[in-house]
């Protein structure tokens, strides 16, 4: 969980916090849930078709292919839902790094027996339900 | 590009913003400029206040060596846009010679300790990130870096871990080495945020 400082705005962790907030909850074609759930790589609750495209671009991105983008249109995403889908997994490798990072600083701190400073979490906002978001994935897709 | 709207899709005034930069480099813009102004607000607006943030915001870390870390973590992700891009940036500031030989081999690449320490937890943070403890960062404690260094580290490799991602996926076109050193200067004059 990323930790902000508590009275500045314009430090990294906060202007990532800005960032994560328009990418999963900001205006888009595809529901905000679907956003989390490929952000987080719950790949037991996204369809079949994304369901790799998700593995890929999470472990290695640099083997995806025209065909993966193709399959994803032809079964009735837009390319702007690939592009927010494409946009939220990648935000969710980049926050996992992060949230690694910041954890081993805080773990330092703890084991230095220095008093971490004054910080608040980011509230992660909770995935849809699995069952629900499931259903609403394969609409989406369907559509 | 794979999604052709992204190229295509974008408000007057950055229509014409990317007109000018055609004209004045003699070129189309780089994809992932066509794609950072498709939908702003969505991510490319957030996205580079961030990166500017961290790449060019007040930092114990040089231009120069905060450029070479995000080149290291493309190289590392395998990719080929972002790693010539910000190569091309390190090139001008540090000397071609020192990206090559930290991407050749960090550990004997002639780099100050405390540098090598920030690449050891790149190294790890990138490639293996549910194995990062506290020893990494202790150990860049122990060769000068301070807490908010370590910070800046963990946010190039967080940035870079995301856009290498965007820009495999999307298949932004390669630009030759030219172009690269083109896009490398501007970069180095005007940063990288868009709004």
């Amino acid at each position: 969980m990323p930790l902000v400082p508590d009275d500045d705005d314009t430090v990294p962790e906060s202007l990532f916090a800005v960032l994560r907030q328009a990418v999963l909850d900001g205006p888009g074609s595809t529901p905000s849930r679907v956003r989390h759930v490929v952000a987080h790589a719950k790949l037991d609750e996204v369809s079949h078709e994304l369901r790799g495209y998700v593995e890929t671009m999470r472990e290695h991105a640099w083997r995806s292919t025209d065909e993966q983008v193709r399959e994803l249109l032809a079964v009735g995403w837009s390319e702007d839902q690939v592009y927010e889908l494409t946009v939220a997994v990648a935000l969710g490798a980049g926050q996992r790094r992060l949230d690694a990072g910041l954890a081993a600083i805080t773990r330092a701190q703890q084991r230095s027996g220095e008093p971490a400073p004054a910080v608040r979490a980011v509230p992660v906002q909770s995935a849809a339900a699995p069952a629900a978001t499931q259903a609403e994935v394969t609409r989406h897709a369907a559509a | 590009m794979r999604l052709p709207s992204l190229g295509r899709s974008w408000r007057f005034s950055d229509r014409v913003k990317l007109k000018m930069i055609r004209i004045a480099s003699g070129r189309p813009p780089a994809d992932i400029l066509k794609m950072l102004h498709y939908r702003r607000e969505f991510f490319g607006e957030p996205f580079t206040a961030w990166v500017h943030r961290v790449l060019r915001g007040p930092s114990e870390w040089s231009i120069g060596e905060r450029e070479l870390m995000a080149t290291f973590v493309s190289n590392l992700n395998h990719c080929r846009f972002c790693a010539g891009s910000h190569g091309a940036v390190a090139d001008a500031t540090l000397g071609p010679e020192v990206t090559a030989a930290v991407l050749d081999d960090w550990r004997t690449a002639p780099l100050r300790p405390s540098l090598r320490a920030a690449f050891a937890l790149l190294e790890t943070l990138t490639l293996r990130p549910d194995e990062v403890g506290p020893e990494l960062v202790e150990a860049a404690y122990a060769e000068g870096v301070t807490e908010q260094g370590v910070r800046d580290v963990v946010h190039v490799c967080a940035i870079f871990c995301t856009i290498n991602r965007v820009a495999d996926a999307v298949d932004f076109a390669i630009p030759d080495d030219k172009g690269f050193q083109g896009d490398a200067y501007q970069l180095l004059k005007r940063g990288y945020a868009i709004s």
